[in-house]
């Protein structure tokens, strides 16, 4: 009972403290907001890409456009030739209108752009699904088998920029976490030598109170709040600015560009990340003044 | 001889010596019994060991040997974890104040008053009341370095009586004051006194010890010269 109302003077007099807390308040909160809108931008990438590079690797397939006027038995027989090809789990048609249809799918919302255009310049094509064991030469071979074709006008075989991409995706991930490990290092750094100050601004004031009869617990509590409620501030304001940033790169990417690589829609984190990165920044903020407090 | 516990007897020391580092020999042997409700006065030249004396006896520091018995507890086996219990019952006017300087004189009492669990009404009732006592009510919401000197002592005297321990310790508890709140502060101490309270204080101020007519311990070099009334 005592100590439930030790919690909430503690909880009251931090908020008030805000006012006075001065210049390692504003630090402490912003070196955790600069922290957990680190993490936040690692999530919304994550978010954002990890869908796409799962879609990719599943489908590994060879495109074959087809020549303009190409006649339906012709494509019949053709259909039957490359299902026998080693490899080709599947054939798939898609005609001229069905990639249309695809198209204005993807555009979602922004198909009325395509309103004005009368013929339909988007060709036929063959999809092959290569078999589970294919390898990135028998993907080849069969590229190079429809190349030899005259009816294709096209051919794209998915492994090599698939390749590529995921190459360049590990790249990312790579880079990323280095860089995210580095500025994890940095903010706990800042966050430590912040601490560090505060305590040597508080060690008197700590010494103060144990010589006229406070408990550990009694001088903790006020630390600890004061560390959650400036994690909560911190974990707050990433929030605030990864949803300003999302905002603002939503607006600015190039929709085209987009769907290009496979992204419908850019997503913001989800519900849970808010309680993340809100729940890890106080935990951080209260984890900093505990380790300040090891008098 | 291990000492025994006197009913009697608030704080017994007994053989104590305290040496600090590089060899300063602060106390010498000091041997002195205080009888619940004495009004003691500890005096010396400055320098003499009198701040050190009264720090053991709340345990800001500890004796080089020898054993202290406070209320009933034998400091050398109170663990860190547990001094705030003693700490509780024991009023202590620092010589240097030691306010907390963020805080306001409301929340500086108020902080003591929350160590016995009061309720705010209560605590802010009492505050006032210590606060007209020592004639500060007007700066209740002041910050201690806004304050003169002679004022943050009286705030340290109302931090440390408000609860009313049964042992008070004071360091030079007039040390900043003019005459007249001189007296007005023995007033308080003399009522405090009255009304069951041990009080220790430490002064320079012949003066003012001849002035109040109290038992009085003479410390000189670290040792004790005399235990006389005066
Ligand atoms: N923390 C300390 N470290 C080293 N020497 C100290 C310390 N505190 C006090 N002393 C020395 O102990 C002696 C007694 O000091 P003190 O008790 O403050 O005297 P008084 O209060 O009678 O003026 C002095 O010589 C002082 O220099
Ligand atoms: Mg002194």
């Amino acid at each position: 009972m005592n100590r439930l109302r030790t919690i909430l003077y503690s909880l009251n007099d931090g908020l008030c403290n805000l006012k006075h807390g001065g210049v390692t308040g504003v630090v402490s909160i912003l070196t955790i907001a600069f922290s957990m809108l680190n993490l936040g931008l690692f999530l919304l990438l994550w978010i954002n890409i990890s869908p796409l590079l799962k879609g990719w690797m599943e489908e590994v397939k060879v495109l074959g456009y087809l020549k303009e006027g190409i006649c339906e038995s012709r494509i019949e027989n053709l259909s039957g030739e490359l299902a026998k090809m080693a490899h080709v789990e599947k054939v798939r048609f898609v005609s001229k209108s069905e990639a249309l249809e695809r198209f204005k799918e993807t555009l979602g919302e922004d198909r009325s752009l395509l309103e004005g255009i009368e013929d339909n310049p988007l060709p036929a094509s063959f999809e092959l699904v290569m078999d589970d064991t294919s390898g990135i030469d028998a993907l080849e071979d069969a590229a190079k088998r429809l190349k030899a074709m005259n009816e294709f006008d096209d051919v794209q075989s998915g492994r090599e920029w698939v390749h590529r991409l995921y190459a360049f995706f590990l790249l990312i991930k790579i880079v990323g976490f280095l860089v995210g490990g580095v500025l994890v290092f940095v903010s706990i750094f800042i966050i430590s030598n912040t601490v560090r100050l505060t305590l040597i601004n508080r060690r008197e004031e700590i010494e103060i109170m144990r010589l006229v009869g406070a408990d550990r617990w009694f001088i903790s509590v006020p630390f600890l709040m004061e560390g959650i409620i400036n994690g909560f501030l911190g974990g707050a304001i990433s929030l605030g600015l990864l949803y300003l940033l999302y905002h603002v790169l939503r607006c600015k990417l190039n929709l085209y560009l987009l769907s290009a690589i496979g992204m419908l829609r850019l997503s913001f984190v989800p519900y849970s990340a808010f309680f993340l990165l809100i729940v890890l920044g106080m935990g951080i903020g209260g984890l900093g003044s505990l380790f300040s407090l090891k008098f | 001889m291990q000492p025994y516990f006197n009913e009697q007897q608030i704080v017994q020391i007994y053989h104590v010596s305290k040496r600090f580092k590089h060899n300063c020999q602060a106390l010498e042997d000091i041997t002195l019994e205080v009888e619940k409700g004495d009004f003691i006065f500890i005096t010396g030249p400055s320098g003499a060991g009198k701040t050190t004396l009264l720090k053991l006896l709340f345990v800001e520091e500890r004796p080089t040997s020898g054993q202290i018995i406070v209320l009933g507890r034998n400091l050398n086996r109170v663990r860190e974890s547990n001094l705030h219990r003693l700490r509780r019952q024991v009023g202590v006017v620092f010589q240097d104040f030691r306010l907390l300087k963020d805080r306001t004189v409301f929340k500086n009492i108020d902080f003591v008053l929350r160590l016995y669990g009061h309720p705010p009404k209560v605590r802010e009732k009492k505050a006032w009341q210590i606060l007209s006592m020592v004639g500060l009510e007007k700066k209740i919401d002041s910050y201690p370095l806004e304050l003169s000197g002679g004022e943050q002592q009286r705030i340290a005297i109302a931090r440390a009586i408000v609860n009313d321990p049964p042992l008070i310790l004071a360091d030079e508890p007039t040390g900043n004051l003019d005459q007249k709140r001189e007296e007005e502060i023995m007033a308080i101490f003399n009522q405090i006194n009255a009304r069951g309270a041990t009080l220790i204080i430490a002064t320079h101020n012949r003066s003012m010890i001849s002035r109040m007519g109290k038992k009085v311990v003479s410390l000189d070099n670290g040792r004790l010269v005399s235990g006389a009334v005066m």
